[in-house]
């Protein structure tokens, strides 16, 4: 394994170390904005790792935008060889869209759950549902 | 000996990222082929701005925003009316509250205030100059609209939401804009499904009558339909954070402050 | 810049994140944490500078550490600061 490689695998286990204690934060909180942050969390992380995927290790990569207005043919193939993966990125900024979407709904329930219940630690939501 | 017990579950769990990242590693399977990328990755680089084969070009040189808006548009045309819905959601769930708004107060010190002043305008500037040059620069209508969230945020702060009431500012020319603007996005995707093209047809591909938007404008280079895209998007999203902003500033009767 | 130092470097945000997100996690009070959670999205928009991904890290940077953290402080502010435990 090269140093490079191992460098490699090593990010992607600190990212996926991140998104393991977000499903930690997720699954274990109590509290329900906790678990939103928590949440959060997780879903840029997934991001993050998504990218990281589509990333070039090779000697100076180029970011996916071509940077002339006239390109000669040549330039466009030596940018098509160097450029990093634009996909993972057109698909995270969706992704980000998506998670803001969904976040600011749930906050919005949070809020409306607290006016209701008065409380917003599940547990005790629950014994109110129940009674 | 919680900090033991602390520093234990974050080792076990690097433990455990670390077990998962070689398996996936070694799944995926990029052990010799750590320099290239996805085929399909290098087939849109190679011809999202090659003016040289137009068969397969997207009329922009910027990547990511031609695959958001040519190459799996329609993905990003729902995923705008997902956000639209979400914040829909929003509105229904807190319009059936009876809120109120404060009448006087929520003003801040004037520092902030004459900050406000200088900014709001700096933030309008940057988003328009990130949305409409998303076909060249990176950015576009998401990011646009995002970075002009905080533009009203920061006269709602400073200002108090009466300021805005006194100005004349109705929440449902935030929701009129919003409508209009997903409205007009959607004409431009059908644009080219009745010219008998494709939908959200971008630029002419082959069996398809619909010849394209024009991708040059005399000396002037416009990216074929991503601007007209990016620029609704900008519209619907920055009106979303709006609505967004306000509705959170409503106080429900029986809030306890 | 070599791919080289830019891993080391996202190695270095990527454990900032890390630390960033146990204490968000762990802290009782929301407003920490939401703090918390807004400097782990700093490091996220760094890492994305790195992996020459500039589309996203505007965006993230108008989201992560722009709205998210108002949202939550607005909903945080709507109810209760801190977290309760058990025993109430």
């Amino acid at each position: 394994m090269t140093p490079t490689t191992t460098l490699y695998v090593l990010n992607l286990a600190v990212l996926l170390a991140v998104a393991l204690v977000g499903v930690y934060g997720v699954l274990a909180k109590k509290n329900i904005i906790k678990k939103i942050i928590a949440l959060t969390i997780l879903g840029d992380t997934v991001n993050t790792i998504a990218i990281y995927l589509g990333y070039r290790v090779k000697n100076n990569p180029l970011p996916p935008i071509l940077p002339y207005l006239h390109p000669t043919q040549q330039e466009i193939s030596v940018f098509a060889s160097r450029a990093v993966d634009p996909i993972p990125q057109a698909l995270v900024i969706t992704a980000i869209v998506i998670n803001l979407a969904v976040t600011a709904f749930l906050l919005f329930l949070a809020v409306k759950i607290y006016q209701h219940y008065g409380t917003l630690d599940y547990r005790r939501i629950l014994e109110k549902m129940r009674r | 000996m919680a900090l033991s017990k602390a520093l234990l579950s974050l080792v076990l769990m690097l433990v455990v990222a670390a077990l998962l990242s070689t398996v996936a590693y070694g799944v995926i399977g990029w052990k010799q082929v750590m320099g290239s990328i996805r085929g399909l990755g290098e087939f849109i680089l190679y011809h999202t701005y090659n003016i040289y084969d137009k068969t397969w070009w997207a009329g922009s040189p910027e990547a990511v925003t031609s695959i958001i808006w040519d190459y799996r548009g329609v993905d990003t045309v729902f995923e705008t009316i997902v956000l639209y819905a979400a914040i829909t959601g929003c509105l229904v769930l807190w319009s059936s509250l009876g809120g109120y708004w404060r009448k006087k107060g929520g003003r801040l010190t004037l520092v902030v205030r004459t900050a406000t002043k200088i900014l709001f305008a700096i933030i309008l500037i940057t988003s328009f100059n990130i949305a409409l040059h998303g076909y060249i620069t990176p950015g576009g209508g998401f990011a646009g609209g995002a970075t002009f969230a905080v533009a009203p945020l920061l006269l709602l702060a400073a200002y108090g939401i009466d300021y805005l009431r006194r100005r004349g500012y109705r929440i449902n020319r935030s929701k009129l804009i919003r409508s209009v603007a997903l409205l007009l996005l959607a004409l431009i995707v059908f644009i080219p499904f009745w010219m008998n093209g494709y939908l959200l047809e971008n630029q002419a591909k082959p069996y398809a009558g619909f010849p394209g938007y024009p991708v040059y404008l005399g000396p002037l280079y416009i990216g074929g339909s991503l601007i007209y895209l990016n620029v609704f998007e900008f519209l619907v999203v920055a009106m979303e954070f709006v609505i967004v902003f306000i509705v959170f500033t409503i106080i429900w009767v029986g809030e306890k402050k | 810049m070599s791919p080289e130092i830019a891993l080391l470097i996202m190695l270095y945000l990527g454990l900032v994140s890390l630390a960033a997100t146990v204490k968000a996690i762990m802290d009782r009070d929301l407003v920490k944490a939401i703090a918390y959670s807004a400097i782990q999205s700093i490091a996220y928009a760094i890492m994305y500078a790195l992996l020459l991904a500039p589309d996203i890290l505007i965006v993230y940077l108008a989201v992560g550490a722009g709205i998210y953290p108002v949202l939550m402080l607005y909903a945080v502010s709507k109810t209760r600061r801190y977290e309760e435990d058990g025993s109430e």
